[in-house]
């Protein structure tokens, strides 16, 4: 069984953009990530640190937490209707769809002119199949906020389209893209009306920019595939089936360890080191870095000795620039499992981007040592080697790296 | 055409009975009218499917109906699966089992399961109707969470289970059966759709959240088991079936498996199979000469629209919009749409979900029998789908969604699109119950369909058609050659007043199920049928022209020209 309408939960927005209407959302941007200040605001209490927490946990998509959080929050200042939205969004992304509704109500009982609280709500009334004019009233709503927002024109457009009232969607549509060029949903959805009406050409360019945009976007893969094959384009669209099972076999996984992780909440349990650990390595492989990094993270909360998920985040950290911070990573991990070649290696890497080269040869000898004699490894020693004037030996590494 | 044989219509009335119907007077419109008779008539076997609550997965899914004539005497008959208790769920000593309904006449049944052999209690699936081995009497195959049966019938009201002996009994949990000759050898090869490699007990208690609510946990995250295509031995290898899912080009990544077709869908000959998968891509092998290439991908029948999985349940295939080619529609999970996919024709198709208006209309529920029928005799194919839910929990939430949920009528408007008239389509239209799987079949031999539902927990309902008829009629029984007698795979075409519909004669329909092998074309304000074509499994075509309206029309391969080839009953 699906659980439905899954594409429409994504669409509601963590964090919200800046919008232009009466009630300005707090965003949850400056929030650092398992900071002791916001610990220490904690312990205190105060309604500040509830949504600093509130805001960490959405971040770090535990939902089931964000939503106690905000709970929390709500009960305190029952006023508060960025507590409501965001608890509103905490819940949806758990699938308690009424409870959802009912904090989007609240948020805008508080403050009717929410644009975000409106698109949400309008994605929410659409998705209970049995509101379609609230949910168009909804997102008219938010649209006549707005104007200017394309976020806003693409709800209304993605809830026309989905009740078949494809004019009144495409030109929604073609607004969100007038206002915001790279408003990739709005792309794809119009690229599914032409193919709706019989315009493959327009379709096809349409899916093209989308994968342009993004490469991830697995559905337009889909759409294109049969597009091209229709087309006589048969290589190019076995190609496309191809890329669609690649990026939705990661999507796939990604959704398994969400099941996984779900469950665990349903059933009380704390959540198991190894599946964040398994999410995280989803995000990574897809280029996610700042999810990979929460669930490394949260995998090392739950268990302080897992050596790969050390590794991993330490691998987050020097692809996001901070190597510093990655050699404190691949220590731990070695510390935790000294035999580890992988985190020798990725020590070596990071030592040697910081020009620390003695060191930096030090790890790469003991990765090589541990067996990981990767070309990588071998060709970072003969880096490492000629950055200390020991040219020839730097030179046969290199060699021996194929490079 | 191989080969064209024609009947002269003054020659082919010479050997027709009337059906005793008076020439018809025709009102502009038909009202829909369905009563469910199914207490009255008999039919009052409690499919159970595990705990009430439902437990796990595997309580949620059961199950198939076939129509068959099982005794050959004219009057279809009916089987309705049953899953099994649990320890603790008492039932009734008649509960529970399959039941085998034989049509008495005069709308009442007698449940004969027990004496025919075919009441054994198992978790029970799906139902297939087939005359596997070819000796003209009409065997049950029956999937199960468990080793499968097939019922060899002996022509003497019974039926022994030959699962084992002819190599079907696949022990997995298997759904859809679509019987048909796939390799063009002559006999009837199948391809079983399989669900999940399940463990009960480890299922049993495990909880997920779906929308908030506690339920049972899967498919997602639970194994998938892979389909099986198996080839018919025939007479030669005993009519035992031998694993050739691999040969045959017929694999794929395991999938949640549930309804699977055979129909040329590309017009070519040969028979294609379509699968509908839960959470899955769907399906689409395209047969070439008996190897297979999946190629849903590349022809737009694996997802939605955009590009999404959906919960496939069941699904249907006729040619809803008159251009000649066969579509694919696929019932979903709640808070989706179902799916219509145009036939484009060539070899493509095209998502016309929401364009046919079948797609909001289908949000709230969810969808497993369905099937195409023109229940008002109009000239084209209407559309039924059976709902409900498989989470009792979401009762007890404000979700927009229901455990029992009406089932639904659409009424095609000849151009290709639906307007849902089950509110006006009389008082078997109002209940509310899950329903799962359905077949149709006129059952009362009137000229009009009847459908019978099963209902999970429930005895099933039995829709009988009582609109005032007001359209003429024709139904097609084909019999096939030596190793093929119910000419699975043959395509029937029908012209009448300039409008061409097109059938195929199937074994496997809907969520699990079987429809009448009986093809019926409604004819609209047509006295005759202009134009019968039939191209048999074997490819050969025979064409019969200017058939009288409003009766059953036997059709034998290879002897349409002779003058047994073309017979008309009247009942």
């Amino acid at each position: 069984m699906t659980s439905g309408c899954a594409p429409c939960l994504l669409l509601i927005m963590v964090l919200g953009c800046q919008p232009a209407t009466r009630h300005r959302l707090r965003t949850c941007d400056s929030v650092v990530v398992g900071s002791e200040d916001s610990k220490s605001l904690v312990s205190a209490g105060s309604v500040e640190a509830l949504h600093e927490t509130g805001c960490n946990h959405l971040r770090s998509e535990r939902y089931l937490q964000a939503a106690d959080t905000y709970s929390q929050l709500v009960e305190r200042r029952p006023q508060d209707a960025d507590a409501h939205y965001y608890l509103g969004v905490a819940l949806s992304k758990q699938h308690e769809k009424t409870a959802a509704v009912a904090a989007f109500e609240e948020a805008l009982a508080d403050a009717p002119a929410f644009v975000e609280a409106l698109w949400s709500l309008a994605l929410l009334y659409n998705e209970s199949g049995d509101k379609r004019a609230t949910a168009i009233e909804t997102a008219n709503r938010a649209v006549e906020l707005a104007p200017e927002q394309a976020y806003c024109h693409f709800v209304l457009g993605f809830i026309l389209f989905s009740h078949g009232q494809d004019g009144e969607s495409a030109k929604a549509l073609s607004t969100a893209i007038r206002l915001d060029e790279s408003a990739l949903h709005a792309h794809y959805y119009l690229g599914l009306l032409h193919q709706r009406v019989g315009d493959m050409s327009a379709a096809i360019k349409a899916f093209e920019e989308v994968i342009e945009r993004d490469p991830q976007y697995a559905q337009a893969y889909y759409n294109l595939a049969s597009l091209y094959s229709s087309a006589g384009r048969t290589e190019e669209g076995t190609r496309m089936a191809s890329l669609f099972r690649q990026v939705s076999a990661s999507r796939a996984k990604e959704d398994q360890f969400r099941v996984m992780l779900d469950q665990q909440d349903t059933d009380g349990y704390v959540h198991n080191a190894g599946t964040h650990y398994g999410l995280g390595q989803v995000y990574l492989k897809r280029g996610l870095l700042d999810r990979a990094r929460s669930e490394f993270e949260a995998a090392l909360a739950v268990d302080p000795k897992h050596a790969e998920a050390a590794n991993n985040l330490g691998v987050v950290l020097s692809q996001g620039a901070e190597p510093e911070q990655a050699v404190s990573q691949f220590l731990m991990a070695i510390r935790i499992k000294p035999e580890y070649g992988l985190a020798w290696g990725n020590l070596g890497q990071s030592y040697l981007a910081l020009g620390k080269y003695p060191l930096a040869e030090k790890s790469y000898r003991r990765a090589i040592a541990l067996n990981e004699d990767s070309k990588a490894t071998k060709y970072g020693l003969g880096t490492a080697l000629i950055q200390q004037g020991k040219v020839d030996e730097g030179h046969y590494f290199r060699v021996a790296a194929g490079r | 055409m191989n080969r064209l044989q024609r009947l002269s219509a003054v020659w082919a009335l010479g050997l027709i009975d009337a059906c005793g119907l008076s020439q018809p007077v025709s009102p502009p419109v038909a009202k829909p009218q369905f009563v469910d008779v199914a207490r009255e008539a008999g039919l009052t076997g409690v499919t159970v499917s595990g705990s009430r609550e439902k437990r796990s997965i595997l309580e949620c899914n059961t199950g198939g109906v076939a129509i068959l004539d099982y005794d050959g005497n004219g009057l279809l008959d009916v089987f309705v699966v049953s899953g099994m208790p649990p320890k603790d769920r008492a039932v009734e000593p008649d509960d529970a089992r399959p039941m085998l309904y034989e049509n008495a006449g005069g709308w009442h049944f007698e449940s004969v399961g027990k004496s025919a052999g075919v009441s054994k209690r198992t978790w029970g699936m799906g139902a297939t109707a087939v005359d596997y081995d070819a000796d003209g009497w009409t065997d049950l195959y029956l999937t199960n969470q468990g080793s499968n049966r097939l019922y060899r019938n002996d022509g003497q009201k019974a039926f022994d289970d030959v699962g084992s002996q002819a190599s079907v009994d696949l022990d997995s949990w298997s759904t859809g059966a679509a019987f048909g000759d796939y390799d063009n050898d002559g006999d009837l090869d199948v391809y079983v759709a399989n669900y999940l490699q399940f463990d009960v007990d480890a299922a049993e208690g495990r909880r997920c959240s779906w929308r908030g609510v506690s339920v049972f946990c899967g498919p997602t995250g639970l194994p998938a088991a892979p389909d099986v295509y198996l080839q018919n031995g025939g007479p030669d290898g005993m009519w035992s079936f031998s694993d050739a899912t691999i040969e045959a080009g017929l694999t794929s990544e395991a999938y949640y498996g549930f309804a699977a077709l055979a129909s040329d869908l590309d017009d070519d000959g040969d028979l294609d199979i379509y699968v509908a998968n839960d959470t899955d891509p769907n399906l689409y092998f395209r047969n070439d000469g008996g190897h297979f290439a999946e190629i849903s991908m590349l022809n737009a029948t694996a997802l939605s629209e955009n590009g999404r999985e959906q919960g496939g349940m069941g699904l249907a295939a006729s040619d809803y919009d008159r251009d000649g080619d066969i579509d694919l529609f696929v019932t979903n999970f709640s808070h989706d749409n179902n799916t219509l996919y145009m036939n484009d024709g060539n070899g493509f198709f095209t998502d016309r979900s929401y364009a046919a208006r079948l797609g909001e209309a289908s949000l709230v529920n969810l969808g497993w029998g369905t099937g195409f029928l023109d229940h008002d005799n109009d000239g084209d194919e209407d559309l039924f789908v059976a709902n409900g839910h498989v989470y009792p929990a979401v009762d007890e939430h404000e979700l927009t969604t229901q455990y029992s949920q009406l089932n639904q009528l659409f009424e095609n408007d000849g151009a290709g699109v639906f307007t849902d008239v089950s509110a006006k389509a009389g008082p078997g239209l109002k209940i509310r119950k899950s329903s799962r799987g359905t077949a149709t079949a006129d059952l009362d031999n009137d000229g009009d369909l009847d459908i019978v539902v099963v209902n999970i927990d429930d005895t099933p309902t039995l829709l009988r058609n009582d609109a005032e008829r007001v359209n003429n009629w024709l139904s097609i029984e084909l019999q096939g050659g030596a190793w093929n007698t119910q000419a699975v795979g043959a395509r029937v075409t029908v012209t009448s007043d300039g409008h061409v519909q097109t059938k195929e004669a199937r074994v496997g329909t809907g969520y699990l199920s079987q429809d009448s092998a009986r093809m019926h074309f409604g004819l609209g304000k047509a006295r005759t049928a202009e134009r019968i074509s039939v191209r048999w499994p074997d490819g050969r075509n025979d064409v019969v022209e200017n058939t009288m309206s409003n009766r059953l029309v036997r059709l034998t391969q290879n002897q349409v020209g002779s003058p047994l080839g073309v017979l008309s009953v009247g009942y």
